[in-house]
């Protein structure tokens, strides 16, 4: 039998102000279980990061014309931890860079995270798309686990993305 | 000069910056959907600021307090930027006090205000509430 009870699984075009929405349907879901405050912040705050990267760099003229990889954003209680995952699909140029970024984070110890989030605010640069490249990071520091992550190339030059976070309860 | 005062809502954070007082507080959730429009506005306010007060049109002991319950890394460069602002204002002979706040149990935010102060390299009041 099965552990794995779905809290949020949402499927779509995500627009802005349907971020919000599906936080206010997580927090009012994860409030009947006893997560210490810790674990609740870091499920909304890491959910928050995942919804907002997918916001800010999802293809959308590459989705209008690929309906079959559609954005995916879903938060699942398992027995020993809170699984976050999220997809989408993007322009093949930023797989590489993507990858390196997740590969580093994965490999580096927490004192590196934090010396890599302290480099990244006082050097980086805000994008265009308003990001500061601190979200892998700061998810990183919060979950206190490693990524899980494909790429699936999708031809035509884009990939579609998907990223998994646990929390450990 | 003017007082800024912003609303809070469930994305954007309340801001009040007292320039009577020297009073400014930062509160809510910070995860604007232009982060740059929001807090670009906030920063040149902190200038002006800076300038009435050495201009002694200011007060000159300010008192920055930040109680978020949540900020976005976007939001997280423009935070760090004020607390800059803040650490500009002691090198130019002001009085700061930096109360960072947050609620019991959320280690999060208390390791993120740590590692604000260690960038911008002095002392915060962190405040459980």
């Amino acid at each position: 039998m099965s552990n794995k009870i779905k809290i949020v699984d949402f499927s779509g075009e995500l627009k802005f102000e349907m971020i919000q929405f599906l936080i206010s349907e997580l927090s009012q879901k994860i409030s009947i279980y006893d997560f210490t405050t810790a674990v609740r912040k870091k499920i909304l705050n890491i959910s928050v990061e995942c919804l907002e990267n997918i916001y800010k760099y999802t293809d959308n003229e590459l989705y209008k014309n690929t309906l079959n990889l559609i954005t995916k954003f879903s938060v699942i209680k398992e027995s020993d931890g809170i699984i976050i995952s999220s997809g989408n699909i993007l322009q093949a140029e930023l797989m590489k860079k993507i990858k390196e970024r997740i590969d580093k984070i994965n490999n580096s110890t927490r004192e590196q995270l934090f010396m890599a989030y302290e480099e990244v605010i006082n050097y980086g640069q805000i994008s265009q798309k308003g990001g500061a490249g601190l979200g892998l990071i700061d998810m990183a520091l919060k979950s206190g686990n490693k990524f899980q992550y494909t790429f699936t190339e999708s031809g035509n030059n884009f990939f579609y993305y998907e990223l998994t976070v646990k929390i450990n309860i | 000069m003017k007082k800024y005062f912003i609303e809070q809502t469930e994305n954007i954070p309340g801001i009040s910056l007292d320039s009577d007082l020297g009073i400014f507080e930062i509160k809510g959730v910070s995860r604007p959907e232009n982060v740059q429009d929001f807090y670009d506005p906030i920063l040149l306010w902190f200038d002006d600021y800076l300038k009435e007060a050495l201009s002694n049109n200011a007060e000159k002991n300010v008192t920055l307090t930040v109680f978020l319950e949540y900020f976005n890394s976007s939001s997280a460069k423009y935070i760090s930027f004020i607390l800059k602002k803040m650490a500009e204002y002691k090198a130019n002979g002001l009085e700061v006090t930096v109360n960072w706040k947050y609620e019991d149990g959320d280690e999060d935010m208390l390791e993120v205000g740590e590692e604000m102060q260690r960038i911008v390299k002095f002392s915060f009041n962190f405040i459980m509430i």
